[in-house]
């Protein structure tokens, strides 16, 4: 008989085990594949379904089951890879029953602020001043033209004082249309702080309106920046009463807020 | 005359009803609920964005939006609805997301029959969801509307009554508009266009018929003690085939009328907020993937927002059903994994105090509609 030179020999013995291993090989492929299509039909994303066993199909077996709260009989590994095909195969008819989930929403104040454009208002950030208490106090907002100086009454009304947070009562304004007193005291949010001066922000009518029926939506008008009008501080003869703070509202008219508080 | 003036003349409508029954009324809980219903079919993939879903960006490539506020590392929120993410912040908004009716032709229609009557057959029911819900927990009466909309009908006799204090909208009826532009030529026709340009001077100001006014006006008389429980405020014009836009599109504009919706109602409602729940509405969501000309058609699975004091804490609530070719809806469409029957029956179970199993039996006539009141509110 003739017998193979040596060559043939080695050649016969890789090419079987070459054909062996692929045999081998295209099993755990398809299994590989198996559980990527199975994924592929997920939010889970395995990456391309092409029977490799990498990082992102692992990634991704780990979050569905951790998702759907399966433990797995099977350990996640590309040896187990058969044992997992068929585990999920089994599952698939369950995992298409809806799993309704609540995602958290988390959005910080940086964020909001952008998005928004309004300074959002938190006065857990000031030091508060605790023992300010007062139950009988009035306000007027008034605004002042700027190029004829002339001063008109846009709102006034009731607060109260309570641990150094105002309050804010009956009230009125008086430009019309939308406005009314609901929006002071949902949205005015105002504290004094230690040093008894003024932050926080009030929605602020700007407009009047002669036919009693349109109004543009109220400005918020920051206090966190603003100071006590100087002259009515001068001319108090009360220790703390009336409080005045001008503010800008835009090239024609400066806003002002007045309060003030009966007894000491 | 521009298109767009032209949709925005179509006014909104405001339907406030559930008036309590004194005496009739069931001892159960004193909530206050508000539908908005978007009409034409409210992209939700528009509203609130799955950023995190890479298949998004090279299914929208000319409809994607820069200045969405992210919600989480998954979710954003359009630019339009600064009221609604403030709402968000402070935990007095949530969002179902991948939902809506079951109903799968994208027929407006019968869709929007659909979403009034809640029975999924279309046509089917000469009551509305609302109307049968609010007979059940003894509060009806009067609907404040010209004409009773299906939603709240139910079997008893609902009385109309429209306020006659209700002034003026801001833009005027665009059958009217046209009809008076047709009369004119020449000299005439500048004076009719004249109008239209004083029209357009005051688009910012609200009136009280203007679906921001309707919504302060509607949350006053439901801030009262005997007032109505109930609201129903139609957005129409969602139906964006052609050049939906991005930040300032047409689609933009309709969710800033929404988001204007939800904080009027807040501030008209005051106090009454607390106790409240205000949903959307909408018959279908759009396709996935922009058409030729820049818009989206008919789909399925929209995205529904939530606000009120009523919620206790803020999400978004899904099974993201995912964006990919095979996971949608006849690879088209952002396939619905929640049931919208199940949001309005958590709607129902928190502000009127219903048991889920009589909504689902009385109110939807399916037993199988799931309860996700848990997911929603707790």
């Amino acid at each position: 008989m003739k017998s193979f030179p040596k060559f043939e020999k080695v050649c016969l013995i890789i090419c079987t085990s070459i054909a062996i291993s692929s045999l081998f090989a295209t099993k755990a492929f398809a299994n590989v594949r198996c559980i990527q299509s199975f994924l592929s039909e997920t939010v889970f994303d395995p990456g391309p379904v092409d029977g490799a066993w990498g990082k992102k199909t692992a990634t991704a077996l780990q979050d569905y089951a951790s998702y759907h709260q399966l433990k797995l009989k099977t350990k996640i590994d590309r040896k187990n890879a058969e044992s997992l095909c068929t585990e999920l195969t089994s599952l698939e008819l369950k995992s298409k029953e809806p799993s309704v989930r609540r995602f958290k929403v988390n959005i910080t104040l940086k964020d909001l602020e952008e998005f928004t454009g309004r300074k959002q208002i938190d006065l857990s950030q000031i030091s508060v001043l605790d023992e300010l208490n007062y139950s009988d106090c009035r306000f007027t907002i008034s605004r002042q033209q700027i190029e004829t100086k002339r001063i008109e009454s846009l709102a006034a009304g009731r607060f109260n004082i309570e641990s150094g947070l105002i309050k804010f009562g009956e009230n009125s304004w008086y430009t019309g249309g939308l406005a009314d007193g609901s929006y002071l005291i949902d949205q005015g949010v105002l504290a004094f702080s230690d040093d008894f001066k003024l932050n926080g922000s009030i929605p602020y009518f700007h407009l009047f309106v002669s036919t009693g029926e349109i109004a543009e939506r109220p400005l918020q008008i920051d206090f966190s920046e603003s100071k006590e009008d100087e002259t009515w501080a001068k001319s108090r003869k009360n220790k703390y009463w009336p409080k005045v703070y001008k503010f800008d509202v835009d090239h024609w008219q400066t806003g002002m807020i007045k309060l003030r508080c009966s007894g000491n | 005359m521009l298109r767009r003036d032209l949709l925005k003349a179509i006014p909104a409508s405001l339907f406030l009803t559930g008036f309590p029954n004194l005496g009739i009324t069931k001892n159960l809980k004193d909530g206050r609920l508000v539908v908005i219903n978007l009409e034409g079919g409210m992209d939700g993939i528009c509203a609130v964005p799955p950023l995190g879903d890479k298949s998004l960006r090279s299914a929208r490539r000319d409809l994607l939006i820069n200045e969405n506020l992210q919600l989480n590392p998954f979710f954003g929120l359009h630019p339009s609805l600064k009221n609604f993410g403030t709402m968000l912040s402070a935990d007095e908004a949530t969002i179902v997301h991948a939902t809506a009716f079951p109903y799968t032709k994208r027929s407006h229609f019968e869709g929007q029959n659909i979403v009034e009557t809640g029975i999924l057959t279309p046509f089917s029911s000469k009551t509305g969801w609302l109307g049968r819900a609010m007979e059940i927990a003894g509060v009806g009466g009067r609907s404040l509307s010209l004409d009773t909309p299906l939603l709240v009908r139910g079997n008893s006799e609902v009385e109309a009554y429209y306020p006659s204090d209700m002034r003026g909208s801001k833009f005027p009826d665009s059958d009217v508009l046209d009809a008076l532009k047709s009369m004119y030529e020449g000299d005439a026709l500048e004076t009719a266009e004249v109008l239209q340009r004083q029209i357009n001077l005051s688009l910012d100001a609200p009136r009280l018929r203007d679906p921001e006014g309707l919504a302060t006006f509607a949350g006053k008389k439901m801030q009262e003690l005997h007032g109505p429980k109930v609201a129903v405020i139609r957005v129409p014009q969602f139906d964006t085939h052609a050049n939906q836009g991005t930040e300032d599109g047409l689609h933009s504009e309709q969710l800033q009328v929404v988001d204007n919706v939800f904080g009027a109602l807040k501030s008209g409602l005051g106090p009454m907020w607390a106790s409240t729940v205000v949903l959307t509405v909408t018959e279908f969501g759009r396709t996935i993937a922009q058409n030729g000309s820049a818009g989206t058609d008919h789909g399925y699975g929209s995205a529904c927002l939530i606000a009120g004091g009523l919620i206790s804490q803020a999400g978004i609530v899904s099974d993201w059903p995912g964006l990919k070719t095979s996971q949608m809806h006849e690879g088209r469409d952002l396939n619905a994994t929640i049931d919208m029957r199940s949001v309005c029956a958590a709607c129902l179970e928190v502000a009127f105090g219903l048991e889920h199993n009589e909504i689902t039996e009385k109110v939807f006539s399916d037993t199988q509609v799931k309860r996700i009141y848990d997911e929603i509110f707790s």
